[in-house]
């Protein structure tokens, strides 16, 4: 209990200062809301001392002639009330036009991590049956080739060759017939990492006693690797659970660009070439509560479940 | 044994071939990779342009060749500083005292555990699309790695016995720095630069075809990404000019990093026996 409490408190920790780097990052821009303001305010031309004035009475209604910590202060009480600001392009909340897309990302990222574990899962199994093999050299190959492989390439030639050979649609709303083949190109690009670790961690089991003894009792390679030590191999996968959520997050960016998935990473891309600038805070924010969020659930998940994680960690490092 | 050695020849003369060709640009490109209209519009691979055209009629080949330049030359100047940043920040936060090396190695984790992406997003979201913007937000994150690796190698190097007994004999911070430390951390930040100098031209490129890195008209290999976008179903052939570039290029620097590794650690195996 002790140390869920401070497990909770470390987390808060981190998204405060994550907070404040991003409130730096936020205000530092060059410009600031009235000159975007001003701008809209198109073709009016206004004498210099209008401008200057309207540019106090704008500053001071946004608070924005206050110090800067109290400006975070309430720059974070807003944001934690849930007030994300206007889309100067939907005009509609920030917060509800991410929380309408949120679910279509969700999808794409789970399937596509789905994907990533069953291939490297299999690559891992394959590689891993005899060490340095050619077979384990191939694999070996095929990862570092789709490490290299960029996600914006593999997604159009996978594009290609579906829309010509399954009539694959690329627009309209997110639906199942829509989904499978971005996970697929996600997933790709999140297995070469996952399907390393794995393989390494495969075979350090099998050099335990319990896998010489299963394989002494008769069992055959693959039945121990698949019933004896894929399991404690998994242990490690786990730990880079946050890591692959990363890969995910930023595969997704590119991925739904791609494939015009209208989830909240195309939603940025699109903000940015519009130079919206709440739905970019809101996708930074977001991103990183996840980040940080999903980073601490899985240390926490992998303390809880395996208290000799620490230590192992450790050894590792 | 031949396996690290394997990789990293092959690597290092496939980015050879990179480097030279594009060094050479102006004498093997066959047009002027501005120029409009030297061929048909958006024509599809093959004869005289054996990579095609783009919607201006300009040569792709010639525009690969020519784009590599800045490319391979941003990023290498971007790669420079971040270890030059990293190693910097990884000697200072390794030689300091506990206390600091446990708040400045949290730290690092703490960055490195970040998606870089998002950061270069927000950077390029609030300043504007810029080939800079990008390489700028790529400056603020991507220096940890580098420290991270620095400083255990730091930690590490100074627990060795031959470390202990120097600073037992009054060696100065900058002597041990020399002696001890310096020749451990050329070997892991070589493999570590490797790879992460792949990474940074994946992660540059696939944010400019979003539209976020180099503009067009730049001849870039990012830049040319950022134009085809749109017209990619139609047109596939203009994203694998470029999209290829970077892949060839990646996966050399990938087999660097890999080979190096698995042939500094059979030296250190060897050693160790």
């Amino acid at each position: 209990m002790r140390a869920l409490q401070r497990a909770v408190a470390g987390t808060v920790g981190i998204l405060l200062v994550a907070s404040v780097v991003v409130f730096a990052l936020v205000r530092s821009a060059p410009g600031d809301p009235v000159d975007v303001q001003l701008g809209e305010s198109g073709g009016v031309s206004l004498s210099e001392e209008d401008e200057a004035r309207i540019r106090a009475e704008r500053l001071a209604e946004l608070g924005l002639d206050r110090p800067l910590p109290e400006q975070y202060l309430r720059w974070l009480l807003r944001m934690a009330g849930g007030d994300w600001g206007t889309s100067y392009r939907t005009g509609q909340p920030v917060l509800d036009e991410m929380l309408d897309r949120l679910p279509a990302s969700v999808a794409l990222g789970a399937s596509g991590f789905g994907v990533a574990v069953l291939l490297a899962c299999g690559l891992a199994l394959l590689a891993s049956r005899r060490p340095d093999g050619p077979v384990d050299q191939v694999v070996r190959l095929v990862t570092l080739a789709a490490v290299a492989v960029p996600s914006f390439l593999l997604g159009t030639i996978a594009l290609q060759i579906a829309t010509g050979a399954t009539g694959y649609r690329i627009a309209g709303p997110a639906s199942l017939d829509r989904l499978w083949l971005p996970a697929l190109v996600l997933g790709i690009a999140v297995t070469p990492t996952m399907s390393r670790v794995l393989r390494a961690a495969l075979v350090a089991e099998q050099g335990r006693l319990y896998a010489v003894a299963a394989l002494a009792r008769g069992a055959s390679p693959t039945r121990m690797l698949l019933r004896h030590a894929l399991r404690p191999a998994l242990g490690p996968v786990l730990i880079l659970g946050g890591l692959a959520f990363a890969s995910l997050v930023t595969g997704s960016i590119i991925t739904e660009a791609v494939f015009t998935w209208p989830g909240v990473g195309l939603f940025a891309v699109d903000a940015i070439a519009a130079q919206d600038y709440p739905v970019v805070q809101a996708y930074v924010v977001l991103a990183t509560a996840l980040v940080v969020l999903v980073n601490r659930g899985v240390d926490l998940a992998a303390r809880l479940v395996d208290p000799r994680q620490d230590a192992r960690a450790e050894v590792v490092a | 044994m031949t396996r690290g050695r394997g990789l990293l020849t092959a690597g290092v003369v496939v980015l050879a071939v990179v480097v030279l060709t594009t060094l050479a640009a102006p004498w093997l490109a066959p047009f002027d990779p501005v120029a409009q209209g030297v061929g048909p519009r958006m024509a599809a691979p093959g004869g005289v342009h054996w990579l095609g055209t783009d919607r201006f009629g300009r040569d792709t080949a010639s525009r690969v060749l020519h784009g590599g330049r800045t490319t391979l030359l941003q990023t290498g100047a971007t790669m420079l500083a971040v270890i030059a940043v990293g190693a910097a920040v990884g000697i200072a936060i390794g030689l300091a005292g506990s206390r600091l090396d446990d708040l400045g190695r949290r730290l690092v984790d703490g960055i490195v555990a970040f998606p870089a992406v998002i950061v270069i997003l927000a950077f390029v979201g609030l300043r504007g699309p810029s080939l800079a913007a990008v390489l700028g937000g790529a400056l603020l994150v991507w220096w940890a790695p580098f420290a991270r690796l620095t400083r255990s190698l730091v930690r590490s190097a100074l627990a060795e016995p031959s470390a202990v007994a120097a600073r037992a004999l009054g060696a100065s911070r900058a002597h041990l720095l020399r002696t001890e430390v310096w020749p451990r951390l050329i070997g892991p930040l070589a493999v570590l630069t490797a790879v992460e100098a792949g990474q940074l031209i994946a992660t540059v490129a696939g944010l400019s075809f979003l539209g976020m890195g180099a503009q067009p008209p730049a001849a870039e290999w990012g830049a040319m990404l950022a134009e085809v976008r749109g017209v990619a179903l139609s047109s596939p052939h203009l994203v694998l000019g470029p999209g290829v570039a970077v892949l060839v290029t990646v996966f050399a620097l990938t087999c660097v990093g890999e080979g190096l590794r698995d042939v500094l650690d059979r030296a250190t195996l060897a050693v160790a026996r």
